[in-house]
């Protein structure tokens, strides 16, 4: 089948250059309105839920949760063969992918050998990592998003731009056109309405269904356990009603056994919804059994690597911690404005400017590790503390290690490093510097009359344009602090 | 039985030996150091000492959930009564020891029982409510435990509007942490635990809440006080 309308709105050219979108996102003052108020209640939800529940004991629960993942990632490899074995056990098919394309080729041989004509699929981060849809649509198999928000914007030709609520973009009114187009009801932007249009027409699916999709949300390597967290039940649906499941996990979400479940599960709703847990916490271990009346007959799961082993190493690893909840999304002020398609590819927000380039290489991405203000929000938020401004600091040093910066930053960077050398070189620079500034802010002083009077630089020409084109430069005082020491300084004390 | 082909990807022992790789070592070796303690003292909410049906009736209402307190005696009532005040006319009844002669009941009172052991899912669509019990309850989250097996399929507590619950005083442990307890006192992990923590919610749409999406809009739980 050929046409498939779903275009991916993150195959970009590389090196992508993350300005042209974030400018139109910061432009559009809708978008921004929606972003913003969304993300600041979730994040005021989520520190809310935390000081209720644990009060000062906030912190350790999070450094739990952290040392949960952080530990199983340290054994990573024993971990996986004990869920093998487990879920092996349980009667689950474990399958290997090393990317996302062999990924998709095991799930297509699956539905090709049990004949699957349709597919209903319940919300993963890890499928639109390997670009299942327009797989599964390319191979002829009739495939719907189930998820709400997914499927709107399935039927929209649009792509999240949330981890946790993807069509945070998009205004009810967007909906209801959607929807009049592609299902030929009646227009109507009422929520409660359009939620019920979805559940009739996706019953509908679930009804004719011949293969479900997952992802998962935790893998439990002692029980062999499959654990997905959704809210409004598509996802039950989706493993219960077809004969056949296919679940997509990176490897990164075992954990060791289900005592930690819990503890994970304690940290994962708040953190993302600000709920206590959410509506549906659904543990599946194995396919349907002799005596049981539903459920699939049989039940596959796909591990997924692709680009996890290299995170994998020592200095990058907490990163894999990620348990996907949002809130460094949400807490972050530059997500906030720029949003979720700013960053060119399925990961947004800080973890996404500091997974994707590893993922996908550096040089390919190399806005995103500066498409942070280093403020340490996401950190704060983090339920297993991943500490993201360090990660960023040491792909911005990657950066300049594979020499993916600009020529003019590395030159300013060489000759700031050549001045600090001694006291000479700085004292030259630092003047050259001083005289330069002032002589681009003379006559933009409030009262150009004193030698104390603050100058302002509104224009600097070349590299440094752009940051003068949104705000002013203060201009340096017409004498250094050191000048001034060594005239009248000292003996004013 | 012929033997099939392979299916794509990568085969078990080079994939695992990819992050073995990654780690620096040759090969899985046993963790030298335990995996993290769930201590009590970090971790717990909900400790066994809380008056765990106060806890449990308090946090499933806050999660949008209606609590009917009965006593042992007094199951069958609450039950009619619930579903007759919902306008129910076919409901579908799961087996347990909580729910011995509720469904003579019901249909005594004029409920078409639906025939869901028969033809499973397809059936289900066309009830207004699913009466189950519980395989446990979580009292710190207000969460029921609903496990299949026999007698217990998926789709009672999924597939219609209105899903009616009978949770035991008995049933209830204290908190999230407790759910590892749980498991070990089971021979075998059934094939499907689900925790259902209110009705199905969405706010997918400018955030607003909007409950009833996929699975059911409304839960019921009668609270019997087997103490």
């Amino acid at each position: 089948m050929t046409g498939s309308p779903h275009e991916h709105p993150f195959d970009v050219p590389l090196p992508f250059d993350l300005r042209p979108r974030a400018e139109k996102a910061v432009r559009d003052l809708q978008l921004r309105q929606f972003v913003g108020s969304a993300t600041r209640g979730k994040d005021r939800g989520r520190r809310d839920g935390f000081r209720e529940v644990f009060g000062d004991r906030s912190e350790g629960v999070r450094t739990l949760a952290g040392a949960i993942k952080q530990h199983t990632l340290d054994h990573l490899d024993w971990y996986l063969e004990r869920f093998i074995e487990a879920a092996g056990g349980a009667g689950v098919h474990v399958h290997f992918a090393q990317d996302g394309a062999q990924a998709n080729a095991i799930c297509l041989e699956i539905a090709r050998r049990q004949g699957c004509r349709l597919c209903v699929k319940s919300k993963s981060m890890v499928t639109e990592e390997t670009e299942l849809l327009p797989a599964l649509l390319a191979a002829g198999i009739e495939t719907i998003e189930t998820d709400l928000g997914e499927f709107i914007l399935q039927l929209d030709h649009d792509a999240p731009s949330h981890i946790v609520t993807p069509m945070i973009h998009k205004d009810r009114a967007a909906v209801g056109r959607a929807f009049a187009r592609e299902l030929g009801v009646p227009y109507t932007d009422d929520p409660a309405r359009l939620t019920a249009i979805a559940r009739e027409h996706l019953r509908e699916k679930y009804r004719r269904a011949d293969l479900g999709v997952s992802g998962a949300n935790f893998l439990v390597a002692e029980t062999g356990s499959i654990v997905i967290c959704t809210n409004e039940g598509n996802g039950r649906f989706c493993t219960s009603a077809p004969r056949v499941h296919v679940a997509f996990a990176g490897i990164e979400k075992l954990i060791p056994g289900p005592e930690h479940l819990g503890v994970m599960l304690k940290v994962l709703a708040r953190s993302s919804t600000a709920q206590p847990l959410t509506c549906y916490t659904h543990c599946i271990t194995g396919p349907r059994r002799a005596d049981e009346h539903d459920g699939p007959d049989e039940v596959h799961l796909i591990l997924l690597d692709n680009g996890r082993t290299e995170i994998l190493r020592e200095e990058t690893r907490e990163l894999l911690r990620c348990i996907r909840c949002g809130a460094c999304l949400n807490a972050c002020p530059v997500y906030r404005r720029i949003g979720g398609h700013s960053y060119g590819a399925v990961y947004s927000g800080p973890i996404g400017a500091a997974i994707t380039p590893l993922l996908k290489g550096v040089h390919n991405f190399p806005d995103l590790p500066k498409a942070t203000s280093l403020c340490g929000a996401c950190f704060e938020a983090c339920p297993v503390k991943i500490d993201l401004p360090r990660q960023f600091i040491a792909l911005r040093r990657r950066m300049v290690e594979q020499r993916v910066t600009g020529a003019w930053e590395r030159a300013v960077f060489r000759l700031w490093g050549w001045s600090l050398r001694s006291a000479w070189r700085y004292r030259l620079v630092s003047g050259v510097q001083r005289v330069v500034l002032r002589w681009l802010g003379r006559g933009m002083g409030p009262n150009d009359a004193g030698p104390s009077t603050r100058r302002w630089v509104s224009r600097i020409p070349g590299v440094l344009k752009g940051w003068t084109g949104e705000r002013d430069f203060p201009a340096p005082a017409s004498r250094s602090f050191r000048q001034w020491w060594e005239g009248e300084g000292r003996s004013e004390r | 039985m012929k033997p099939q082909a392979q299916y794509p990807g990568a085969d078990r022992a080079a994939f695992v030996a990819r992050v073995s790789g990654a780690l620096g070592r040759a090969g899985p070796t046993s963790p030298t150091e335990p995996a993290p303690q769930v201590e009590d003292r970090v971790a717990r909410v909900t400790g066994p000492e809380a008056d765990l049906g106060a806890v449990f009736a308090a946090q499933a209402a806050a999660a949008g959930m209606t609590v009917h307190p009965t006593n042992r005696a007094g199951v069958q009532r609450e039950v009619r009564a619930v579903l007759e005040r919902l306008g129910v006319r076919r409901v579908m009844i799961g087996e347990g020891l909580m729910l011995e002669g509720v469904a003579a009941d019901l249909s005594a009172a004029g409920l078409e029982l639906v025939a869901w052991r028969e033809r499973g899912f397809a059936a289900m669509y066309d009830a207004d409510a699913g009466v189950t019990d519980v395989q446990g309850a979580i009292a710190e989250t207000g969460t029921l435990v609903c496990c299949s097996g026999p007698g217990r399929a998926r789709g009672l507590s999924l597939v219609a509007p209105i899903h009616l619950a009978v949770v035991r005083r008995s049933d209830i442990v204290p908190d999230l942490v407790d759910l590892g307890v749980m498991r070990a006192s089971e021979a075998a992990l059934p094939s499907s635990v689900v925790l259902i923590t209110g009705p199905s919610k969405t706010a997918d749409i400018e955030g607003i809440l909007i409950t009833g999406v996929h699975g059911p809009r409304e839960v019921h739980v009668v609270l019997v006080n087997d103490a």
